[in-house]
């Protein structure tokens, strides 16, 4: 069992931020190399206007969807933000 | 009991964001001077239905932005209420002939600004779970109460091609133990420390594509206060670790065929923690315009996950004596997940010409069902939801 006590919560600590790390620099190489597909001018955007093609159009719709899965699945994150803030253990 | 005040770390980021807000320079996309204020409103009830379980979920959110020399500004509130209604022992019931209904209360505020380059905001959200009136006794107990405050900011770049978005939070949760209809145990605290980064590209005229990576750490109590597990003949209180890293990254992808009027949506998602859970989920949408302003959507989703290290079947065997860590949640135990499900959105465009109903003339109206499949011990799970929101602009 992890401790607070002692140094054994240091290793585990440390291998979190670097893949945490690893994970965030992936994501920003990957949008430093997209400028090549920033071809759409705002006039020609209508269909990528429409609420379908919004992510988060639905917030209300999400959160609940989102409550209901950290209720239920071990899983968690991907949804925008931190839900918890509730006793659903 | 004293029940703790918020944390002060968690009013932060709303101090930062009210006060930078005044101080963020203007910008091409601001305007020159004042606007009027626009009011958007969202009304919205959930239901969840399963073998042992019952929530009912109305939600109503007020957001009013306010344009002005330095760009725009955005106050909202939110209010949602959970009544669940529950026989499982988990939920502090002392027989399960009995059926209890907590209350969940949650208020949120949150404040943002956006200058149309550059976006900031801040929220703090507060929780409480209360059970009023215990089976007829007059006895009222809170057991589980919680706040937390986050902020976020965005970039956007490239002609507006691009969406950078860096989110964080810390919330502080108190857990308590109710036996009957009164607090008799603090079962401990729980703080978790949330970031993520969120990238939304324009990959052409008809397709966005999101990546995303978040981080949560958590520090404290993170069993249920009520679940006892048989280990080794002897019924204990459920012992999960105090600590843990979560990792999750996701992907989703949309893309919109005019000639069909339809847009389809995929999304993956992989979790992993340092309990030894993997989780996995695929999530596959189609929109279908049905008429101008009816929209159907139809989906699927299918999600996997293994167990946590510590979780067995069973802890009965006298062998299991010298384990540490015990669970009962199935929530820690490997199984899958189907679920179908679909929803009808009208554009309230079409009552722009009906007197009294003009007002909502800018907004739509939604109902959705979903059937969820669950190899577990929670049992198949119905949701239904509608909601209505509309903007109002004076």
């Amino acid at each position: 069992m992890r401790t607070r006590s002692g140094g054994r919560w240091r290793r585990p600590a440390l291998r979190a931020v670097l893949a945490a790390a690893a994970a965030a620099l992936a994501l920003a190489a990957a949008a430093a190399a997209a400028p090549g597909c920033a071809t759409v001018k705002p006039w020609e955007r209508s269909q990528l206007a429409r609420r379908c093609m919004t992510f988060g159009a639905n917030r209300l719709e999400l959160k609940f969807a989102a409550h209901v899965r950290e209720t239920r699945e071990g899983a968690t994150g991907g949804a925008g933000g931190y839900g918890g803030g509730c006793g659903c253990n | 009991m004293q029940l703790s005040r918020p944390r002060l770390s968690s009013l932060l980021p709303l101090a930062l964001v009210l006060g930078g807000a005044a101080l963020v320079p203007g910008s091409a996309a601001g305007a020159d001077r004042w606007g009027r204020p626009e009011f958007v409103l969202e009304l919205r009830g959930n239901y969840y239905y399963e073998l042992s379980t019952r929530v009912y979920e109305p939600m109503v959110s007020l957001d009013v932005s306010l344009d002005n020399p330095a760009g725009r500004t955005t106050v909202g509130v939110d209010y949602t209420l959970d009544a669940v209604t529950s026989a499982s022992l988990n939920f502090g019931v002392m027989n399960q002939d009995q059926l209890v209904s907590e209350y969940r209360n949650e208020e949120a505020v949150s404040v943002s600004h956006d200058t149309g380059l550059f976006a900031a905001g801040a929220s703090y959200r507060f929780s409480k779970e209360c059970v009023y009136n215990y089976l007829g006794t007059g006895m009222h107990s809170c057991d589980y109460v919680a706040g937390s405050g986050s902020g976020f900011v965005e970039l956007r770049l490239f002609g507006d091609t691009m969406l950078l978005r860096a989110v964080g939070s810390h919330g502080h949760d108190d857990v308590f133990k109710r036996f009957g209809g009164r607090v008799v145990d603090g079962k401990g605290r729980l703080d978790t420390w949330y970031g993520g980064l969120y990238w939304t590209q324009i990959l052409d005229r008809t397709t966005i594509f999101r990546a995303s990576y978040d981080l949560m750490f958590q520090d404290g109590f993170q069993a249920n206060a009520y679940r006892r597990v048989n280990v080794a003949g002897i019924n204990l209180d459920e012992r999960h670790p105090l600590m843990r890293w979560r990792h999750t990254g996701a992907f989703a992808l949309k893309h919109r065929i005019p000639e069909l009027g339809a847009t389809l949506e995929v999304g993956y998602r992989y979790y992993h923690d340092d309990w030894k859970i993997t989780g996995q989920d695929v999530d596959l949408k189609t929109y279908v315009d049905l008429t101008p302003w009816l929209e159907l959507r139809v989906g699927y989703r299918f999600y996997a996950q293994n167990a946590a290290f510590f979780w067995k079947p069973s802890y009965g065997g006298i062998e299991d004596a010298e384990d540490p860590l015990f669970t009962g949640d199935p929530k820690l135990a490997p199984f899958q997940t189907h679920t179908l499900g679909a929803r009808l959105e009208l554009d309230l465009d079409v009552l722009h010409h009906v007197p009294l109903l003009r007002v909502l003339s800018n907004g739509w109206l939604d109902f959705h069902y979903d059937y969820m499949f669950q190899n577990n011990s929670y049992g198949n799970a119905h949701m239904i939801g509608f909601s209505l929101w509309f903007k109002i602009d004076p």
